[in-house]
């Protein structure tokens, strides 16, 4: 089953395999989660938004179409769950939850927290890009065909990203000295 | 080449990993979410849809009515429970009121029920009990699941997977939406899904646990903030307003939409009671019973609401010219309900051994003297239970 493609287990999810599904499931749902996490901030936002984008994706499997990839669908998938309940959580909680986000990441290493909060911080366009580049591995031309943008905006908002965490970063250097 | 910050960022980005209950929850919910294999005859399917997209044009009650078929078309699953007792079953451990189809009473950890249908529940063990409008489908939480069942036969009509333990669950009056409460480790999540058990999403982080009330048209319902404010939620736009505090009101402890409009009612436990107009903006009506006790609060119509606060019922009318009417009962009020249209009502009575008996009894009439509730029968005998008891007329 391992050796499989995901076309291929899409193809038998279709016809019911549930071994198929499991081992879809397997491969994509700590990418998603991370996506989710990344993007959101939060860990129970994260839960809920990768959850929903396997069950809408598992639901349309039928739509899928097998010749694409199906890692970056379930990103975009993802990814617009994440952004759709960020800007439902804006309105519905205010600042709160974006308070929130920075006091997820302290159960990581100093360093790690630190870099991780900066990101929090980025605007959900610039973060998604980050995460899609550094977390997931895509390039910049499979970040901008997922996210249905130029890969020139994918290259600036990449750029403007790393030079916001970099001027974090020496800010914080600063900071300290 | 990566430099040294695009390195650590894809370091630290690599180490988060999703816990190990979510990992199985997710699991289990995308996996029910397949759809069904496909055959070679499509035929049925186009029917089930056709018929679904009537049910949805002509109105969400048909859609909760169909709300057992979605899922074969959606790819819910098919377990079916033994049929409920029917005839053979032992005398119910509760009543249906005349007229009714369905009637319901959650308290303590357990439900009961009864449908014209022949279902019933007696006192199971359940977090969560909420009835789909026309009483098609139930919808029970225990463990860390909602599972809606078809009253007639007990087919399965969707599974929900939820991080926690549901705690209360809310049926839009049109049948298309469900608002349900889950109790986790990070405090009571708020959701509101489709009425086949899809699209779950979360809308607050944290609430106070109290059932969130629905107003009729199904568009928004309101629920109560963790921090006492609340909150009327618009599932069309996803926007939500939070009611600014009036009427001296302390921490809302009961809310209830009018069957009909926009008013919104807000009882505390000190005897204040607020009237909100959430549609108009129109002035606040604000309420002073003097009754310093856990209220429950049912609307008999529009412009009459009834609050049930230790050993009495205060009838107010919203009104031009306004009014109110005290009924004292023979226990303390643990729960109420009027029937559709208000002619009636049951109220959930507490004798001063935490026993619980639920009433069927008249709906209170005006006049300046205080008048004993008039019981014409008991509908349930539901033995100690402790807090508030939630009844459902249909």
């Amino acid at each position: 089953m391992r050796t499989l493609g995901d076309g291929e287990l899409v193809a038998r999810a279709r016809q019911g395999s549930r071994e198929a599904a499991a081992e879809l499931f397997a491969r994509h749902w700590p990418g998603a989660w991370k996506v989710a996490r990344a993007v959101t901030g939060r860990r129970d936002m994260a839960d809920d938004v990768a959850q929903d984008a396997f069950e809408r994706a598992f639901a349309a499997l039928g739509r899928f179409d097998r010749r694409r990839p199906f890692g970056p669908w379930l990103h975009r998938i993802v990814v617009n769950r994440s952004l759709d309940l960020l800007r439902s959580e804006r309105r519905l909680i205010g600042a709160d939850g974006l308070d929130r986000m920075e006091g997820e990441w302290r159960d990581r290493a100093g360093e790690d927290r630190e870099l991780l909060a900066a990101v929090a911080a980025l605007s959900p366009q610039r973060r998604v890009v980050v995460v899609l580049r550094y977390g997931i591995g895509y390039s910049p031309a499979a970040i901008a065909d997922l996210l249905d943008l130029p890969v020139g905006t994918v290259h600036s908002r990449l750029a403007r990203a790393l030079e916001d965490l970099r001027r974090n970063e020496r800010e914080r250097h600063a900071g300290r000295a | 080449m990566p430099d040294e910050l695009e390195e650590r960022l894809e370091r630290a980005l690599a180490e988060l990993e999703p816990g190990a209950d979510v990992t199985e929850r997710a699991h289990a919910a995308a996996v029910a979410a397949l759809p069904p294999p496909r055959t070679r005859s499509r035929k049925p399917l186009v029917l089930v849809a056709a018929a679904c997209a009537v049910a949805f044009v002509f109105g969400g009650v048909t859609l909760a009515a169909t709300g057992g078929g979605l899922p074969l078309v959606g790819g819910g699953s098919h377990h079916r429970r033994p049929p409920p007792p029917a005839d053979t079953a032992p005398p119910p451990a509760i009543r249906l009121p005349r007229g009714a189809i369905a009637f319901a009473a959650t308290g303590g950890g357990r439900a009961w029920l009864a449908t014209s249908s022949g279902a019933h529940l007696h006192g199971r063990s359940l977090s969560a009990l909420a009835v789909s409008p026309g009483a098609i489908n139930l919808l029970e939480g225990s463990g860390r699941a909602l599972v809606a069942v078809a009253t007639a036969d007990g087919h399965v009509a969707f599974t929900r997977h939820v991080p926690g333990e549901p705690i209360a669950a809310a049926w839009a009056p049109a049948g298309i939406r469900i608002a349900y409460v889950v109790r986790t480790g990070e405090g009571n999540r708020l959701y509101d899904m489709y009425g086949n058990g899809r699209h779950a999403f979360l809308v607050a982080a944290r609430t106070d646990g109290g059932t969130p009330t629905w107003r009729w048209d199904s568009l928004a319902f309101a629920y109560v903030r963790g921090d006492g404010t609340v909150m009327v939620h618009s599932v069309i736009d996803g926007t939500v307003s939070a009611l600014p505090r009036r009427c001296d009101l302390g921490r809302p402890a009961d809310i209830a939409f009018a069957p009909f409009g926009g008013l919104l009612a807000i009882a505390d436990r000190a005897g204040h009671v607020a009237v909100v107009d959430t549609l108009h903006h129109g002035r606040s009506r604000c309420f002073d019973d003097g009754n310093a006790a856990m209220p429950k609060l049912a609307w008999l119509r529009p412009g009459q609401l009834m609050v049930g606060a230790g050993h009495a019922i205060v009838r107010l009318v919203i009104g031009l010219a306004g009014g109110a009417d005290v009924t004292d009962t023979p226990g303390q009020v643990a729960g109420l309900v009027a029937a559709p249209g208000g002619r009636r009502i049951a109220v959930a009575l507490r004798d001063g051994s935490g026993h619980v008996r639920v009433v069927e009894a008249r709906t209170p009439r005006f006049s300046e003297a205080s008048f004993p509730l008039r019981v014409y029968r008991v509908l349930a005998d539901l033995g100690e239970v402790a807090g508030p008891v939630g009844l459902t007329w249909q």
